[in-house]
């Protein structure tokens, strides 16, 4: 990849859609609904050169054989550290990274033709077009990066982007706490994902994706620092993929328009966190036991949120969950060490969760702008394409034979199998159960029995440019999975898929990675789990619905803490929320009622000395001057010290006469 | 030979600022309405003084004049240019509120005079002249603070800013006249000999301490920093804008160069010293700024929480990091200049207080756009500006083998996510809430609007800005 | 018995510590800016008696004293204006009283 030209049309994949933002932000008031073509266009534009970049690397174009050398990599110098070493700035296309662009770019393409029926009449057309834009951009950005340092850089463009999706509706209160919590969380985990990339920094003296394993593999790094720091990479993935214990700002982040929930959910935020730990796959490898807690995480994740998505009331929030549910999955695949399953299952739940958004958003285009379910019920009849789509994706969803979820799961779980972890295995075979459970009984709720609400019984099906984009979804989700029909199955086809993404040969060596074998009473097995879900949800739902009001009536504890996620948010804010909180009202009280409440506090040492303090204040801006003398006994003392253990012990000290002279004043 | 045309080569930027310093004052006596006039003089000035700044970095000028007492390199060139830059900017934002006082002349001499002041400070090499051009940077600023007749607060702030102020300067004083009659020199080089040793003379190192806490105040790092929410509050926008940035830089920039090149053999001590300043400046910083109701005061804690930050990088000057702890300060205070303006001068545009934000990004999108950078970027969000300044500092931090040093780096990360519920105050109410009335556009904002916008392109922009910067940074010639 | 440098140091920090003590507790503005001025010229004082007793410093202290005396009554010039100004709003310079801001 080295002609110049080649190198711009690699960057304008990316550059394209930052391109789109920009027009659509300085002339969205002249665009208005013309916004839609600036956008859909650019993004087209994108996926095209995508489909390159994914020819050039599978080697179909002339001048590249294929292999696992054959990745797209250049780069820029960006930043001159001096001795430290440097920064660049560039682009690694490797197999993954090419399907990955083409996910990213499919997905929003679709999701802007739906918009553009969606957000018909919306006075900020052309905003949520530029919103769209710089997000998938920023994701593609991610997508590429060759190093950290750029990854960092988008991952946390994808995050602030993301903020701008959150409060798209300004005009909803809900909106703000949901956007102020997504925050929070996420500038932990980034914190974390920040503390592990400058200990891979400092140990290996490179941010290169690369240059870290082979440094790592060459022993720069000791082992217990590599685990800190992958798990540090892992903390922050978690953040922005939602999983346990970092998932909690999800489930109320769907304030924004729902065709951006399908490109947060299947190709963009979410997503970011699994792609970065298959991205730094080579590093997580060296770790056994990082590879370890990422599979615990993966299928705790996955279970734990199944169980939450079965008591919800709002479609929205069961697609939501499932994305949790999902990601778990992948994390256990590639905890496992099935790098192929668990990036497969991700290219296969971009397709059939972006369908399952544009659906809800179908639907809730159809009742009047609500997605709770309790206005929805007999829409079986009255909107067909939605409904069959809605069938495929949940079958998809499921894993229910030949639909493509089947395909990527079945590998997954049999790799947690495989690797001898019963539990873990126990679990995800659960989750089958479950998710069959949820996502059926939502789609029983909503489409069959009689109409809830005035609304759902006048919907009519959605127009033309929304059932395109679902048709093709709905489609792609039944085949898609077939690309990757494994060997074992028997079929006379190829496993085109496993062939061309394959974890690195330093992996695999790494793992002792043996290639699986297709089992059909694994198969069997997970099949029928889902379809006994399937048939639950059918009999609670339509045939004995005074079945699920007597459980829910007998166990009505259960039924809150799955409806409540689990508690969470309860048990965050005891712990973290009030003492902030608490510490906050302590700050404000020091200002309102002067020192002496805090005083009395601490105890009586203080208290003289405080009192003593007191004489010497005459009035405020003297006790400023009192603070610079005492300051300079401080520094004093710290210079005379010179050891450093006095001065750690002395900021304390410090700390309390420094706030008590501050609080006086 | 003291004097020769080098002399005056490496002093251009100096006396351009003093040429129009008087040219302002001249005109403001000619011309006693004009103040479009004047502050465009001024703004014309310190482009001038950019240019030329510019002009001597990139044509590679080294120069030591008066007995080695003051030098011209790229470290003094690079301060230079934040303080020209951060005071063009701050000019035009002057214009709009010096129209009304009518004194318009007296407030653009205030801030030329200071930018002079800043300018000869970072080239200073002589602990007598840092004093002197300390004081011509500072004592303008006191009348600065107390300019806007038309408040209480602000008469009250200039008070509490120059009798503290005064008593701050007298121990920074006696601190130099003890290194002085410690080390028989205020040269800097002459300084190093009685520093050398590892085992200073007790006056030299009771000297020390009483710079350090001179300097602590002039920085306002905690416990020194009770003037700044007061000062801040009391000062007209575009002087707390520009007081917080431009002399902030330049004494941040001396500090360095006298700790550096004055003391190195006691760096055990003061990075110890900086350490705890810094963990305590942190934390003092980001509690008060969380509880505020009024926007300017919280920007004034904010910008003590970041002096701690910047204290950080001076804890980092040890071991092996000690070049990318000098690049960490620089990187700083360019990245801090242009965030932190932007961030005072929208208060100007909107209001101090957090109300006057609410439901912005209705009435005033572009605006509430640049606030929101503005935000992020003093939350340290990358590719922002805020961004750049934390990572060469937790690099400097994390390589400089100093178990406190690594404490300092570990406060500095937990206050940036501290920090984050203040910040994003502003940016909620600016989304979520429901406009308030009056917060249109008045007439006259135009060279306001013009700064914010372009301080929030450079915030936006400056991941490639960074690589000039980096470059000179690393050639700075300062270590 | 010879007065050596060490009297006129420790007379200067005296001065320096009835200065810093007289800006902490006196009340009137005014009065506090004559402790100020205290403070500063009790600097002066070690300037030039170092300057006076130290050979290698060439009597170059002596120099920078004229300097230090004339930035002390810019300051104090600039801060009397202040006062001023304050008085004029508030009619007090009590500084016990000029409170307003705090927190």
């Amino acid at each position: 990849m080295n002609t110049v030209s080649s190198q711009l049309i690699i960057a304008a994949i990316v550059g394209l859609p930052f391109m789109a933002f920009l027009i659509c932000v300085l002339f969205g008031r002249r665009l208005k609904e013309n916004a839609q073509y600036v956008g859909t266009f650019c993004v087209l534009i994108s996926l095209v050169f995508s489909c390159f970049a994914l020819a050039y690397v599978a080697g179909l174009l002339p001048g590249n054989v294929p292999g696992e050398g054959s990745s797209i990599q250049f780069s820029v110098h960006w930043i001159d550290l001096g001795p430290g070493g440097s920064f660049s700035m560039g682009v690694d296309i490797d197999h993954w990274a090419a399907v990955m662009l083409i996910i990213v770019c499919f997905v929003s393409l679709m999701v802007q033709i739906f918009s553009g029926g969606y957000m018909e009449g919306h006075p900020r057309f052309a905003w949520y077009y530029a919103v769209v834009s710089i997000f998938t951009g920023s994701m593609l950005g991610l997508v590429v990066s060759p190093n950290f340092i750029q990854a960092y850089f988008f991952w946390e463009l994808v995050g602030g982007t993301s903020y701008l999706i959150h409060g798209f509706y300004f005009e909803k209160p809900a909106a703000t706490y949901a956007a102020e919590k997504a925050f929070i969380v996420n500038r932990v985990a980034d914190a974390a994902l920040f503390i592990g990339i400058i200990i891979f920094w400092r140990e290996t003296g490179t941010t290169s994706f690369s240059g870290i394993a082979s440094a790592a593999h060459a022993g720069f790094i000791g082992s217990t620092t590599l685990t800190a720091a992958s798990l540090f990479v892992f903390l922050g993935a978690t953040g922005k993929s939602a999983q346990f214990p970092l998932h909690v700002w999800l489930s109320n982040a769907m304030q924004g328009p729902t065709p951006l929930s399908a490109l947060i959910h299947a190709a963009a935020m979410i997503v970011s966190g699994v792609y970065l730990v298959s991205r730094t796959y080579n590093i997580f490898v060296q770790s056994p036991t990082a590879m370890e807690v990422v599979a615990i995480v993966g299928a705790f994740t996955a279970f734990m949120s199944a169980t939450m998505a079965i008591a919800q009331k709002d479609i929205k929030q069961i697609i939501a969950y499932s994305t949790i549910s999902q990601f778990g999955y992948v994390m256990l695949g590639l905890g496992e060490g099935a790098f192929t399953a668990g990036v497969f299952h991700i290219y296969n739940h971009a397709l059939f969760k972006s369908l399952l958004f544009l659906l809800a958003a179908s639907l809730g285009y159809a009742v009047g702008g609500s997605s709770d379910m309790g206005v929805m019920g007999g829409l079986k009849k009255r909107m067909p394409v939605t409904y069959w789509a809605f069938v495929i994706a949940g079958l998809s969803l499921a894993g229910i034979f030949p639909f493509s979820g089947f395909w990527s799961k079945d590998a997954i779980i049999a790799a947690a199998y495989d690797e001898g972890h019963y539990v873990l295995f126990a679990l995800a075979l659960f989750t089958v159960f479950l998710t069959a459970l949820y996502i059926f009984r939502g789609i029983f709720i909503c489409f069959w029995g009689e109409p809830r609400s005035e609304e759902a019984r006048k919907a009519v099906e959605v127009p033309s440019i929304m059932t395109v984009p679902m048709i093709i979804l709905a489609f792609l989700s039944i085949v898609s999975g077939w690309v990757g029909i494994p060997k074992g199955f028997g079929l006379p086809i190829k496993d085109v898929f496993g062939d061309f993404v394959q974890p690195s040969s330093f992996a695999q060596k790494t793992l002792h990675a043996t290639p699986q074998n297709f089992s059909f009473v694994m198969a069997g097995i997970s099949v029928l789990f889902g379809v006994i879900g399937i048939w639950l949800a059918y009999t609670v739902v339509v045939a004995r619905p005074q079945w699920a009001t007597a459980v829910g009536r007998t166990f009505p504890r259960v039924h809150a803490f799955l409806l409540n996620g689990w508690y969470f948010d309860l048990v965050y804010d005891r712990l973290f929320v009030r003492p902030a909180k608490a510490l906050g009202g302590a700050v404000r009280d020091f200002d309102l009622r002067g020192f002496g409440g805090l005083v009395s506090g601490i105890g009586g040492a203080v208290s003289w000395s405080g009192e003593r303090l007191r004489a010497l204040q005459t009035g405020g801006v003297q006790n400023y001057a009192f603070a610079v003398l005492l300051g300079a006994l401080i520094i004093a003392i710290i210079a005379s010290a010179q050891y450093s253990f006095l001065v750690v012990a002395l900021v304390v000290a410090f700390s309390v006469v420094a706030a008590a002279v501050g609080a006086r004043l | 030979m003291p004097y020769s045309a080098e002399t005056f080569v490496g002093l251009i930027p100096e006396i351009i600022a003093a040429i129009f310093l008087l040219l302002v004052l001249m005109v403001g006596v000619f011309a006693e309405r004009a103040a479009g006039l004047v502050s465009g003089i001024t703004a014309l000035g310190t482009v001038l003084i950019f240019a030329s700044s510019a002009w001597l970095l990139a044509s590679g000028f080294h120069g030591s004049f008066f007995g080695g007492g003051y030098v011209v390199d790229g470290f003094a060139l690079y301060f230079k240019l934040v303080v020209a830059g951060s005071a063009f900017f701050a000019s035009l934002a002057a214009t709009r509120w010096a129209q009304g006082t009518g004194d318009a002349t007296e407030y653009l001499t205030l801030i030329l005079s200071v930018v002079l002041g800043a300018l000869l400070l970072v080239s200073m090499r002589d602990l007598f002249g840092v004093f002197l051009a300390l004081e011509l940077a500072t004592i303008p600023s006191y009348a600065m603070v107390a300019f806007d007749r038309s408040r209480r607060e602000s008469a009250e702030g200039g008070m509490k800013y120059i009798i503290t102020g005064a008593v701050a300067s007298s121990v920074l004083l006696y601190g130099i006249v003890l290194i002085y009659g410690a080390s028989s020199s205020a040269n800097l080089s002459g300084v190093a000999k009685a520093f050398s040793s590892g085992h200073a003379s007790p006056v030299a190192l009771l000297g020390l301490i009483l710079l350090l806490s001179g300097f602590a105040f002039k920085v306002s790092a905690a416990p020194f920093h009770f003037w700044t929410p007061d000062a801040y509050q009391g000062a007209p926008t575009s002087a707390a804008a520009f007081l917080s940035v431009a002399p902030k830089a330049a004494t941040f920039a001396i500090l360095l160069r006298i700790l550096v090149e004055g003391m190195p053999g006691e760096a055990r001590v003061w990075t110890a010293i900086a350490a705890v300043l810094a963990i305590v400046t942190m934390f003092t910083g980001n509690l008060f700024a969380l509880r505020q109701s009024n926007v300017r005061r919280m920007l004034a804690y904010s910008s003590v929480a970041h002096s701690g930050y910047v204290l950080t990088a001076f804890a980092a000057l040890q071991g092996g990091a000690k070049a990318e702890a000098v690049q960490a300060v620089m990187i700083y205070s360019a990245a801090y200049a242009a965030m932190n303006l932007g961030a005072f001068l929208v208060i100007d545009l909107v209001g101090e207080d957090t109300k006057s934000f609410n439901g912005l990004i209705r009435t005033r999108p572009m605006v509430a756009a640049s606030m929101f950078l503005f935000m992020a970027a003093l939350v340290g969000i990358p590719p922002l500006s805020g961004f750049w300044g934390k990572l060469w500092i937790i690099i400097a931090g994390t390589g400089s083998g100093s178990i406190l040093t690594y404490v300092t780096v570990g406060v500095l990360v937990v206050n940036t996510v501290l920090s984050v519920p203040y910040y994003f105050g502003i940016v909620r109410n600016m989304i979520f809430e429901e406009p308030v009335a009056g917060t249109g556009e008045t007439k006259g904002e135009g060279p306001l609007k013009f700064s914010v916008y372009a301080l929030a392109i450079i915030t936006v922009l400056f991941f490639i800005i960074i690589i000039p910067l980096a470059a000179v940074a690393g050639s700075s010639g300062l270590l | 018995m010879s007065v050596t440098l060490v009297w006129y140091l420790i007379v200067a920090a005296m001065m320096f510590a009835i200065g810093a003590w007289g800006a902490m507790i006196r009340r009137n503005a005014v009065v506090v800016f004559m402790c100020v001025e205290l403070m500063i010229n009790a600097v002066n004082l070690t300037l030039v008696a170092f300057s006076d007793y130290l050979p290698k410093a060439h009597g170059a202290g002596t120099g920078y004293a004229v300097l230090v005396i004339a930035i002390a009554a810019a300051e104090v010039a600039v801060g009397l204006a202040i006062v001023l100004a304050v008085f004029r709003t508030r009619r007090t310079v009590n500084i016990d009283e000029i409170n307003s801001m705090k927190g």
